[in-house]
């Protein structure tokens, strides 16, 4: 369903750019000074796993701090690309296109870093198992649940690489970004109504991570949350403040 | 896969940061290559 512009949108687009470029700098020197702090924590007040006799992989652990939050950063991503594509879907309002496109990217970004971490963690963690460490790993419910949505965002991205006509292009990239997300409400179910997932959850209701977890363990993983949630924002923002120029661009070479 | 305990955290560390640095690095040629369009715009726009 097509929609007439709204009289005055278009200073508030600009507005909202104006916002974007504004807030870039300030969030990115958030997220720098969160993950510094992520650092600190990880490294000076976590546990030191080493001596844990339970615990095959000490130094990997500390991954902890890092893999959950990467996930979880891609999902936040893939929320915004889905509630712009939905926008998109109900407007036909190319200015919505710009932001699902942007946090898409910053998404595979971190849904990339989120897989090759919990490869290489869950080969040396799930080792114990009697499988091959990769069988073990990719024939985890969770796991391949955020494994096609990767292979999704990916169509997403190339998608929109090869078709040129923009409304073409924001349609069948909002129909892949729905898509798409729809793995993030699965990956969340899988671990916790499937009892054969070996993937624990360290967060929300049903969490079932070990017992060696302590409270400060969970303040860290809590902290590394806010950390990424700051860095997926800076990363957005300055993507988005891109795009809305390339677009800009565009329209004057054309003109 | 038999991957050390010290090689795999080398790896997930590596790969988060290197991660992060290709695509910072990445935006900063997106720029650049902005920069230089509008540059051309500007030249190629007719003097008043």
């Amino acid at each position: 369903m097509a929609t007439t512009p709204l009289a005055g949108s278009a200073d508030a687009t600009s507005r909202l750019s104006r916002w974007a470029g504004d807030l870039r700098a300030p969030t990115l020197w958030a997220a720098v000074g969160a993950w510094l702090v992520l650092g600190a924590l990880a490294w000076l007040v976590a546990p030191d796993w080493s001596g844990a006799e339970d615990v095959s992989a000490p130094l990997t652990r500390k991954l902890l701090f890092y893999h959950p939050a990467s996930a979880w950063a891609s999902f936040l991503a893939y929320f915004v690309v889905f509630v712009m594509s939905v926008a998109y879907l109900r407007e036909r309002d190319l200015r919505r296109d710009a932001p699902a496109r942007s946090a898409a990217e910053v998404g595979f970004l971190f849904n990339t870093i989120a897989l090759v971490t919990g490869t290489v963690w869950g080969a040396v963690e799930w080792r114990s198992t009697g499988q091959a460490a990769l069988a073990t790993i990719y024939s985890d419910p969770k796991v391949l649940v955020v494994v096609v949505m990767w292979f999704v965002f990916a169509a997403y991205l190339l998608l929109r690489r090869m078709v040129d006509e923009p409304e073409r292009r924001a349609r069948l990239a909002a129909v892949f970004g729905i898509l798409g997300f729809t793995c993030v409400p699965l990956s969340f179910l899988t671990s916790r109504v499937l009892a054969s997932s070996l993937h624990p959850d360290v967060v929300g209701p049903g969490a079932n991570a070990d017992a060696s977890l302590d409270a400060s363990v969970g303040m860290i993983i809590g902290w590394s949350m806010i950390a990424y949630t700051l860095l997926f924002f800076a990363l957005f923002l300055q993507r988005l403040r891109l795009a809305r120029l390339e677009e800009r661009l565009d329209e004057m070479e054309v003109a | 896969m038999a991957l050390s305990d010290t090689t795999a955290f080398l790896l997930g560390f590596t790969t988060i940061f290197g991660a992060l640095a290709f695509y910072l690095w990445r935006l900063d040629r997106t720029a650049a290559r902005l920069a230089a369009r509008m540059d051309n715009l500007d030249r190629d726009r007719p003097r008043e």
